[in-house]
């Protein structure tokens, strides 16, 4: 939190960029000016131009409101206590091993960044990174047979064989290969989701200020309306949305893989002590504890591929709505995701 | 000594017969923890939207404070003539008598959603005979849609399973080898060396059956996220509408709700309704090709390799429309999914041309998705 408070303290009140006195002071020397104008305009007889200069001091006045309704607002969002409001909504994971710093009473930032730190770490991303490599090691034991009739004893080159090996990676090899693919692919996103959200509160800070102060003059109202959306958009609603949607998938993948292990032994041993102890006398047990953890495994990779995909991609379609509309009403349309995507 | 052993063994299987029994009260299907299980209790209160009713009483209250500011503004527009201050605050006022009349609709109406997204399925398996469990409420369709899914992604591994077992048939059937080569000079006779061509050809089918299975566990768990994280919109759209300059945010908000809230999954429950009552054709014509694919194999394979060409032509083809049959019927499931997912795409600009929110509107969301 002192981070949080920290990033955005030291940009309102640090020398080199002590814009918040030279914000209002220009505001000021604005407003001076324009009155002037609007107190001159009727005595040449131009009162359209009046007419304009009041609406252009209301936007003025309107730019140091909003100035000060930041400076609030910054500081509320980095003492809010989103853990604990999000917690009563079990939307964080609270029940883990010793060694991990839970952010109890963090802003949203520490929250948003604890949520995507246990997935990726902790959670189903890194937990399915660990179960791949036991599919692919479960895959490839299996049987080998071999039969060989020798007409002479001992003469291996006259008589008849036949040998073939059984290993479910002969068919699931590719399927291995996709989803370790796919895995790499999903560390890349998630790794580049945590840049972004370290970012966030100097993103917020940095964007939104100058936003403000281009939003006091006229020639510059509409891109500063702009960037007040980016830096609201990532700043805010993206850390946001961040620890709503992992919080919710954190606390979820805890309760898939508590059930995991329960349903392997249901699935080994059957339901009943006869059962148990014919799955145990006749061999099946085995077969069916490598199928059951098989299908388990792979459960719980389509859980998080489901995830790791997904959910980056309604966080930015959230993100970019929000900026999209914002930006339009505070400034000049801003689409970042298509600009994104054109560069791409 | 011995008896004691044998003793101890009994009483250790018992025990872990026992056991075992004990740990079988855990639900493994993922559909039952996640709509009726412990994910429906630890996180009822976001799929539920009864639990919402402060947000909507706190919006309420909000839409109260923001008209009476605007009814200043519009005492101060009328006091000192200002025209665009004037129509400004009409705009609002009737803007925010639209909303009060929106969240009346909503608290009165939360049921009502039940109502419309049970409509909406079965009016769409209405169509198609379907034995598929009848629908109550909204979390029986979010199940309901989440157990066909998960059971058929389910099937398709066991196909890739069975797809190595028939490979391992094979492979041994293709190494069957005649030796006659008695001083170490001689010749050697594979008879069934061309089922290599079959094993290749039966791994090349396990491509799309991974694709199918992995596009159907996405979908249960999309569905899952939808039914705990989506309804959050539905109140923040609301709220957001509240205020001019969040109003476009909250109609996209609203969009996103409805679309994939309340269409997604009752179109995957119709679609599945339908593509269900295919299934049931197919699997049939699929088992029959497999029957004889069983039988062929081995049978009429050594008088193949007499006659090439005549035999193998069979095999061949029982093998591959038995496996573009298995492909198909996942297909049809997976292409139903892609089909609700482009329908809900194009209801999202639809709800954004409707409720004023330029982000969903013309955007082709679907294209910037893609």
């Amino acid at each position: 939190m002192q981070e949080c408070v920290n990033s955005i303290n030291n940009f309102l009140t640090a020398p080199y960029t002590a814009w918040f006195p030279i914000t209002l002071v220009a505001a000021t020397l604005i407003i001076v000016i324009l009155a002037v104008v609007y107190l001159l305009a009727p005595l040449v007889g131009r009162d359209d131009i009046k007419r304009n200069i009041g609406i252009m001091i209301y936007q003025t006045l309107f730019s140091i409101v909003l100035i000060l309704a930041f400076g609030m607002f910054a500081t509320w969002l980095c003492s809010f206590n989103v853990e604990g409001l999000l917690q009563n909504l079990n939307l964080i994971l609270v029940n883990i091993p010793s060694g991990v710093h839970i952010p109890y009473g963090g802003n949203l930032y520490e929250t948003a960044l604890y949520d995507l730190y246990w997935f990726t770490n902790y959670g189903a991303l890194a937990n399915t990174n660990f179960f791949l490599s036991l599919v692919y090691y479960l895959l490839n034991i299996g049987p080998q047979l071999s039969l060989e009739i020798n007409f002479i004893p001992g003469v291996q080159t006259l008589g008849f064989s036949a040998k073939g090996s059984f290993s479910l990676s002969n068919v699931l090899d590719s399927y291995i290969g996709y989803i370790n693919d796919a895995i790499s692919w999903l560390f890349i996103v998630n790794d580049l989701q945590f840049i972004i959200i370290s970012a966030a509160p100097i993103i917020f800070a940095i964007f939104v200020s100058i936003g403000l102060i281009a939003r006091i003059f006229g020639f510059s109202r509409s891109f500063g309306g702009s960037l007040i959306a980016l830096g609201v958009g990532i700043g805010f609603v993206y850390p946001l949305m961040v620890s709503i949607t992992y919080g919710f998938i954190n606390v979820a993948y805890s309760q898939l893989i508590a059930n995991m292990l329960p349903n392997v032994a249901a699935n080994t041993f059957g339901t009943s002590i006869q059962s148990a102890l014919v799955n145990l006398l006749t061999g099946k047990a085995l077969p069916n504890a490598i199928l059951s953890i098989i299908y388990d495994i792979i459960n719980i990779a389509g859980f998080t591929a489901t995830a790791s995909l997904i959910l980056p991609l309604l966080n930015f379609i959230v993100v970019n709505t929000f900026v999209l509309d914002f930006s339009q009403a505070f400034g000049e349309r801003l689409d970042f995701m298509s600009l994104l995507t054109s560069i791409i | 000594m011995i008896k004691r052993t044998i003793l101890l063994v009994i009483l250790a299987a018992i025990i872990l017969a026992r056991t075992s029994y004990a740990q079988t009260q855990t639900l493994p299907d993922p559909c039952n923890s996640l709509y009726s299980g412990a994910l429906q209790n630890t996180f009822g209160a976001l799929s539920t939207a009864s639990t919402y009713k402060g947000l909507i009483g706190y919006s309420m209250l909000i839409i109260l404070s923001v008209l009476m500011i605007v009814a200043f503004l519009y005492a101060i527009g009328m006091a000192f003539k200002i025209n665009s201050l004037i129509s400004f605050s009409r705009n609002e006022i009737l803007e925010n008598v639209l909303n009060f009349i929106l969240i009346l609709f909503v608290a009165g109406g939360i049921a009502g959603i039940d109502g419309v997204v049970i409509v909406i399925a079965r009016f769409g398996a209405s169509v198609v005979s379907t034995n598929q469990p009848s629908i109550t409420n909204t979390a029986s369709l979010y199940h309901s849609a989440c157990e066909y899914y998960y059971g058929d992604a389910l099937g398709e591994i066991s196909n890739l399973i069975s797809l190595a077992v028939e490979i391992f048939e094979i492979s041994i059937a293709s190494s069957i080898q005649f030796n006659l080569m008695p001083n170490g000079f001689g010749v050697t006779f594979q008879p069934f060396a061309w089922l290599n061509l079959l094993s290749k050809m039966a791994s090349s089918f396990s491509v799309p059956i991974v694709a199918i299975t992995g596009i159907e566990l996405v979908n249960v768990y999309l569905l899952a996220i939808i039914y705990y994280i989506f309804p959050l919109f539905l109140y923040l759209g609301i709220l957001f509408r509240t205020f001019p300059w969040t109003r476009a945010i909250g109609g996209a908000l609203l969009g996103l709700f409805i679309s994939f809230y309340v269409f997604y999954p009752a179109l995957i429950y119709a679609i599945s309704s339908i593509t269900a009552s295919i299934q049931d054709s197919a699997r049939s014509i699929i088992t029959t090709h497999e029957i004889n694919l069983q039988i062929n194999v081995f049978t009429s394979s050594l008088t193949s390799s007499i006659k090439p060409g005549l035999d193998i032509q069979t095999i061949f083809w029982s093998l591959i429309i038995e496996y573009i049959g298995i492909i198909a019927i996942g297909g049809i499931n997976t292409i139903g999914i892609l089909i609700s997912l482009v329908i809900c795409f194009d209801l999202i600009e639809a709800f954004g041309d409707l409720l004023g929110a330029p982000s969903l509107t013309h955007g082709g969301v679907l294209k910037k998705v893609i």
